[in-house]
């Protein structure tokens, strides 16, 4: 029975750097195979060599199918309606080539209907969310019925509900035969969806597995090479006193750097909020309820409808959505992290050194300091943007996403990370879509739902199904 | 940064190929001094290069910065014809003449940044009006006529010791100097940059980015002016209708040079070796009977050639 889709012997090479090694592997019909990795791995690259996007330095790939391909990031025209880019050189016309357009609109409709998007098919994907353009994406793929359809962190920027969406058309795809080829850092949903699971390291094949004979431990095993650090081992791991940014005031006292009162945006009302220093406040909520709005509002990109915001500090924001809101595409690694300029005469080879100290301390794999950004894996693009914020050692951090798209072991380096500045006295707003996280690193979480505050709950008493039903109004 | 780098020095090297292609084209036959290959003509070149030059260094930060700057020829116009004015019938010194010419610029780059970052409106549009503008006022001050000021300006005069003919050259490599420093070595080069590669990744990083198109629209209008004041003192004219259509000139000349319209990418340097490729292919073709009715079309093809070499060799537009 021929694959849907096979590489042989496959090898890429991007100037001195090997992304991948001699792979061998097969997507069969009617199969959901997933790829797990390190960044850097190499999954990415092979999903665009599948995708024919990327020619093969050595090596052939066997293509027996139409392929749809939803990559990780993608910047979508901002004028171009959901509709019109569902159907984008695939339009329906009549017969004197006509667009329909009323036939395009409906079924635009019924496959984001399908994934239950909060997106309507005239909306204009300028004024959609990064959550929201994920869910255009997939729509266009999964309409065409591929049979072999190619994901690349599809729930990156997805909460709980659009997953649990995308998981159903992933399996009424497979119940078609179609061959579903699945990249994702989020092992657990990986087990839940998938058949096999492949794993690379490296540019290198490690293993193919059924997924009922390998369990989370044994993956993180073959994707770091060694055994996934406990918490106590990381702490250890990590030298503190790098991370002094002045000393924290004692338990008793703690100031607060950030007062919101009664603010209200576009989208958001009568919210309020405190966050004293030391602390992580999470702030939970589905696609569109207005977390993103209120971080920006903060940090003063959006504008405040009424209310008001008092930091004691500057606040320092890490945006979600990095390759539309953060790092600039022609300016390179270095030029990127040192934005903006910090003295009117620059020094690269301040730069360059200031630079090689982060790389070591956040354990950024980039060939060199000057390479171009899209050189650099997702979550190392990641790792870059808080690099930028934290050269300048700020108190009050509003993180939107810090950990979407990243993989295994750099996730948990940055939630060392987060707990280590923490530590230090600074103040942290965190907004995140994987609510396990939430509940590791926060204190207090705030469920944001329709652009007002339900609840506030303490990590003690919230649960993971608790904090799920309050953000989807379930409870 | 290694693509930059690539395409200024493409420039350089398309432009030795041409003077050594033309060097050889136009050698004389039958002995006599080459009409092409001497100082006399090698000065002419650089002299005429530079009303496109000190442009085109404008252009270039425009177009890093994402923008695009339609006025530069009516800008020029502009500023030849207030210097004019002032010089032959206010009868003001020339020194005082020349800095009107260039508050000129100031002026006309101060409006397109208005219209750009308070009015909002793309800068295709926004320099468009300003062109028409400046073009408008050149014609409303001159009534039609034309300011003569050789008239007042001693055929043998020199600043610092070298004749005026020398000076547009000096000042055009000078400003190229100036400018790439600032481009590369300083904090303005790279927010111009990063506010062309992603305009709002750079404003939240923090990058004062309506500050920065004004830096580049003013700089730009200055620059202009300042070929304009150039060009009214060394060819002595000043009229309503000249450098009708630079504008064109000198974007494609900082587009050889390296700039992409896409923004983020530019090079001051490529584009004044840009402007130096026409200018010689200018006076080559003058040399060659029947040139100069070729001359746009072979400077049209020649802007396409060089382009799409240019990303063939960095590997771009995939």
């Amino acid at each position: 029975m021929q694959p849907v889709l096979a590489v042989r012997n496959l090898t890429v090479r991007y100037g001195a750097t090997t992304a991948l090694a001699g792979i061998d592997l097969d997507l069969r019909a009617g199969e959901v195979h997933a790829v797990v990795g390190e960044n850097g791995a190499g999954k990415s690259t092979l999903l665009r060599v599948l995708a024919g996007v990327q020619p093969p330095s050595a090596g052939h790939t066997i293509r027996n199918a139409t392929v749809a391909w939803v990559p990780q990031e993608t910047v979508l025209p901002p004028d171009l309606t959901a509709a019109e880019w569902i159907f984008l050189s695939h339009e329906l016309c009549g017969p004197l080539g006509w667009l329909r357009r009323t036939a395009m609109r409906d079924a635009a409709t019924a496959a984001l209907h399908g994934l239950h998007a909060s997106v309507a098919a005239d909306a204009r994907l300028g004024t959609l969310t990064a959550p929201q353009g994920k869910q255009v994406q997939l729509a266009r793929a999964l309409r065409r019925e591929p049979d072999g359809l190619l994901l690349d962190e599809p729930t990156a920027v997805l909460g709980a509900a659009e997953t649990r969406q995308l998981f159903d058309a992933v399996r009424r795809l497979k119940a078609r035969g179609s061959g579903v080829l699945y990249v994702s850092h989020r092992l657990e949903e990986v087990l839940a969806i998938a058949d096999r699971v492949t794993v690379l390291r490296d540019g290198c094949w490690v293993s193919t597995d059924p997924v009922g004979a390998v369990d989370i431990n044994t993956l993180v095993h073959r994707m770091v090479g060694r055994g996934p650090a406990g918490p106590a081992a990381s702490v250890s791991s990590m030298d503190r006193s790098r991370w002094s940014l002045g000393a924290a005031t004692c338990e008793g006292l703690r100031s607060p750097l950030l007062e919101v009162v009664d603010l209200a945006t576009a989208h958001v009302r009568g919210f309020s909020l405190t966050v004293r220093r030391g602390e992580v406040v999470g702030l939970a909520g589905l696609v569109g309820a207005g977390r993103s709005e209120i971080l920006e509002a903060i940090a003063g990109l959006q504008p405040v409808a009424s209310g008001h915001v008092q930091c004691a500090t500057p606040p320092a924001l890490v945006p979600e959505d990095r390759a539309r809101n953060g790092l600039v595409p022609t300016l390179s690694v270095r030029e990127n992290v040192f934005l903006p300029a910090p003295r009117t005469w620059l020094r690269p080879a301040d730069e360059r050194r200031q630079l090689a100290g982060w790389i070591d301390r956040l354990r950024i794999r980039t060939h060199s300091t000057e390479a171009a950004i899209d050189a650099l894996s997702g979550g190392n693009q990641q790792k870059l943007l808080l690099a930028r914020v934290l050269r300048h050692q700020p108190q009050l951090l509003l993180l939107d996403e810090p950990t979407a798209g990243v993989d295994v072991g750099a996730k948990a380096e940055i939630h060392e990370l987060i707990r280590q500045l923490a530590a230090a006295g600074a103040g942290i707003l965190l907004v995140s879509s994987d609510l396990p996280e939430l509940l590791l690193l926060c204190e207090r979480i705030i469920a944001l739902r329709g652009g007002v505050a339900v609840s506030e709950v303490t990590a003690a008493e919230a649960s993971e199904p608790r904090l799920a039903g309050l953000i989807t109004g379930a409870m | 940064m290694k693509r930059h780098l690539v395409s200024g020095w493409s420039a350089a090297l398309i432009l030795l190929f041409e003077l050594a292609f033309f060097a050889f084209v136009l050698a004389p036959r039958h002995g006599g001094p080459h009409t092409f290959a001497n100082a006399g003509n090698a000065a002419l070149i650089l002299k005429y290069s530079s009303i496109y030059g000190i442009g085109a260094i404008g252009a270039a930060i425009i177009i890093g910065s994402g923008g695009i700057d339609l006025a530069p020829g009516a800008v020029i116009a502009l500023a030849a014809v207030v210097t004019g004015h002032v010089f032959v019938i206010e009868t003001w010194p020339l020194w005082l003449a020349c800095c009107s010419g260039l508050l000129v610029g100031v002026a006309s780059g101060g409006l397109a940044a208005a219209l750009v970052v308070l009015a909002r409106l793309p800068p295709f549009v926004a320099t468009l009006g300003v062109m028409g503008i400046a073009r408008g006022s050149a014609f409303l001050i001159t009534e039609g006529r034309f300011y003569d000021l050789s008239q007042r300006i001693p055929a043998a005069t020199t600043l610092l010791h070298l004749p005026l003919s020398a000076w547009p050259g000096l000042i055009m490599l000078g400003l190229a100097a100036a400018f790439q420093t600032v481009m590369v070595r300083t904090a303005i080069g790279r927010h111009v940059l990063a506010t062309g590669g992603n305009e709002t990744a750079a404003r939240y990083a923090g990058v004062r980015v309506g500050r920065v198109k004004a830096f580049v629209y003013v700089t730009g209008g200055t620059l202009a002016a300042l070929s304009g004041v150039v060009l009214a003192v060394v060819q002595g004219q000043g009229k309503a209708d000249m450098a009708t259509g630079y504008e064109l000139d000198i974007i494609a000349a900082a587009v050889v040079g390296g700039a992409s319209l896409s923004g983020g990418r530019a090079s001051v340097v490529g584009a004044v070796i840009g402007s130096l490729i026409f200018g010689v292919l200018r006076n080559a073709l003058a040399q060659i009977p029947g040139g100069t009715f070729a001359d746009r079309l072979i400077l049209g093809v020649a802007v396409l050639v060089i382009v799409v070499m240019d990303r063939m060799a960095t590997g771009e537009g995939r």
